[in-house]
């Protein structure tokens, strides 16, 4: 039974060797990255093509190498890869032994509109061997987070919001890789020292049809920089659908006990997006409204051990007249979590 | 204070009065008082009938009250997952309409003491002069899972206009906010 982690490890030492630059060579890059093209939960399919490349160069101005993008894309219909925004383990393998680097980075336009202007942007980095995430975030705004008297500060064109957006995803990515080598080198022994969550996808009964999408992205970002290892969701959903479940908000024990098993997962948590919209206030301006029920299990009793709810409107933020508003509806449901979150029962509401 | 002004305010004051107590009252509620809730430990929520025109309304009601019920701390509650696997092995007609054996069977099978059943028979939004009030009305019940009867039931309509609303067209809880309302009143009725 030890066998598979042994060759796994193997390849990973064999893929980071790969992957990480040697000692001392300070002009290397930290790591070859696998990109994936992005998952588009917006309307505006070009503006992902867009910004995609510049993306890449911010990767790469950030001290990454991103795998060329005619290789990956070749691999992708080599191995017959369609769904991007989430690998399964066999998907990320393929890709991986392909591309010569474990790491995977997969990312999402989560929201991109020109009325109101407003774009949201989420990615994560995969150790592809093992499944854990070494990094994630989420970032959201509109095009009045800044916009002070008579308009100025405004900011009318998604493109730009989106631009800002990437720059700080990518430094958020490079604060990571050099401030947590640890999770760099998991596979080599620290693994245990941070409990494994795997996220089960959100219920969806808001108005909002991709939602869900966004609280996992939100999720994702937040469970990971809490020093949580978390699963790939894609793996763990390719892994429920290997036991024929489709869950969605909850999930059976026997499912349970298989994926804890699997991926050596010692929490799930999971719930249901009931509100996830975007009202009118009084002076006619966008408030956004979210509200949400989730609850933490512990894997091996199939226990309920912490449940939270929570219901804000961007309002609830405000100081001083308008100051301090929230007007993007993900940058809500990231406040809405940041706040729920540290109430997880010690230890694991802490911080790493 | 002279008498005439007192006359006046009168009428007005009682009209207020009444009108405040339209939009209030409790729940109506069963409680087997010779039954001993310290046996519960372990509690199922079978997913709540919906006779409301919102779709959604009986999942939210379903999971609002699993985490209201969790933040009680005096059960424990079966992740609701585990709950809909056993309860389509039992295959009822319904969730709701479970039969004597049923009950027993989901009982023994989710090693649970008790089952909550639960409908939502509204959840709209009624029209009050130039506002709208969330109206939700739910009726719930627990079910001890050994012999099958109802240990604790309960009715109540959260929502209804209040004075604020109907003198000034003052709403402020949402759809949300006043399901979770109707949720806790009817929970403090079971746990004190």
């Amino acid at each position: 039974m030890t066998g598979k982690p042994i060759t796994l490890g193997i390849l990973f030492l064999a893929l980071l060797g790969a992957a990480l630059p040697a000692a001392g060579s300070s002009r290397e890059p930290y790591a070859r990255v696998v990109v994936l093209p992005w998952k588009n939960l917006g309307s505006q399919a070009e503006a992902r093509d867009e910004l995609m490349p510049e993306f890449v160069a911010e990767l790469g101005r950030a001290g990454f190498e991103a795998v060329g993008m005619d290789s990956v894309r070749a691999s992708l219909r080599r191995h017959r890869v369609r769904e991007t925004g989430a690998l399964s383990q066999r998907d990320a393998w393929l890709l991986s032994r392909d591309l010569g680097t474990p790491w995977i980075l997969v990312g999402a336009l989560d929201i991109y509109q020109d009325e109101p202007v407003e774009a949201g942007l989420s990615a994560r980095l995969m150790n592809s061997t093992t499944g854990d995430l070494l990094w994630a975030d989420a970032f959201y705004a509109t095009g009045l987070d800044h916009a002070g008297l008579l308009g100025l500060g405004e900011v009318s064109d998604p493109r730009d919001l989106a631009r800002d957006l990437l720059g700080k995803l990518v430094r958020s990515l490079q604060r990571t890789w050099l401030e947590h080598p640890e999770r760099i080198y998991d596979e080599i022994g620290s693994q245990a020292l941070r409990p494994g969550l795997i996220l089960v996808p959100f219920g969806n009964s808001s108005a909002t049809s991709q939602g869900h999408w966004i609280v996992q992205n939100v999720l994702l970002g937040l469970l990971v920089g809490q020093g949580y290892r978390v699963i790939e969701p894609g793996m763990a959903t390719q892994a429920l659908r290997d036991y024929a479940r489709f869950p969605q908000g909850e999930i059976d024990l026997a499912a349970l006990d298989s994926l804890a098993a699997r991926f050596d997962a010692d929490y799930c948590l999971t719930g249901h997006l009931t509100e996830y919209r975007v009202d009118p206030d009084p002076s006619g301006a966008d408030v956004p409204v979210v509200d949400l029920e989730t609850r933490l299990l512990e894997a091996a009793t199939g226990r309920i051990i912490w449940a939270g709810h929570a219901e804000h409107s961007g309002a609830d933020f405000i100081k001083i007249f308008q100051v301090g508003m929230i007007r993007s509806p993900g940058r809500l449901l990231q406040e809405t979590f940041a706040r729920l979150l540290p109430t997880l029962p010690a230890p694991l509401g802490g911080k790493n | 204070m002279n008498r005439d002004t007192f006359a006046l305010l009168t009428p007005v004051l009682l009209l207020g009065l009444l009108l405040s107590l339209a939009g209030c009252g409790g729940p109506s509620v069963f409680l087997d008082r010779s039954f001993d809730f310290n046996y519960v430990e372990r509690v199922a929520v079978i997913p709540f009938d919906n006779l409301s025109p919102s779709q959604t309304a009986g999942r939210q009601a379903t999971l609002m009250f699993i985490t209201e019920l969790l933040a009680t701390e005096t059960f424990n509650v079966i992740e609701p997952g585990e709950t809909a696997r056993i309860l389509a092995e039992v295959n009822p007609r319904s969730p709701g309409s479970l039969d004597r054996d049923q009950i027993r069977t989901l009982g023994q099978k989710l090693n649970a003491q008790a089952l909550v059943f639960g409908t939502v028979s509204e959840s709209s939004n009624l029209r009050n002069g130039g506002s709208t009030v969330p109206t939700v009305t739910m009726d719930l019940r627990m079910v001890e899972t050994e012999s099958g009867e109802t240990i604790w039931a309960a009715t109540h309509t959260e929502g209804r206009p209040g004075v604020l609303t109907s003198l000034f067209g003052v709403s402020g809880k949402s759809t949300s906010e006043t399901m979770r309302s109707c949720v806790n009143e009817m929970l403090s009725t079971l746990i004190q």
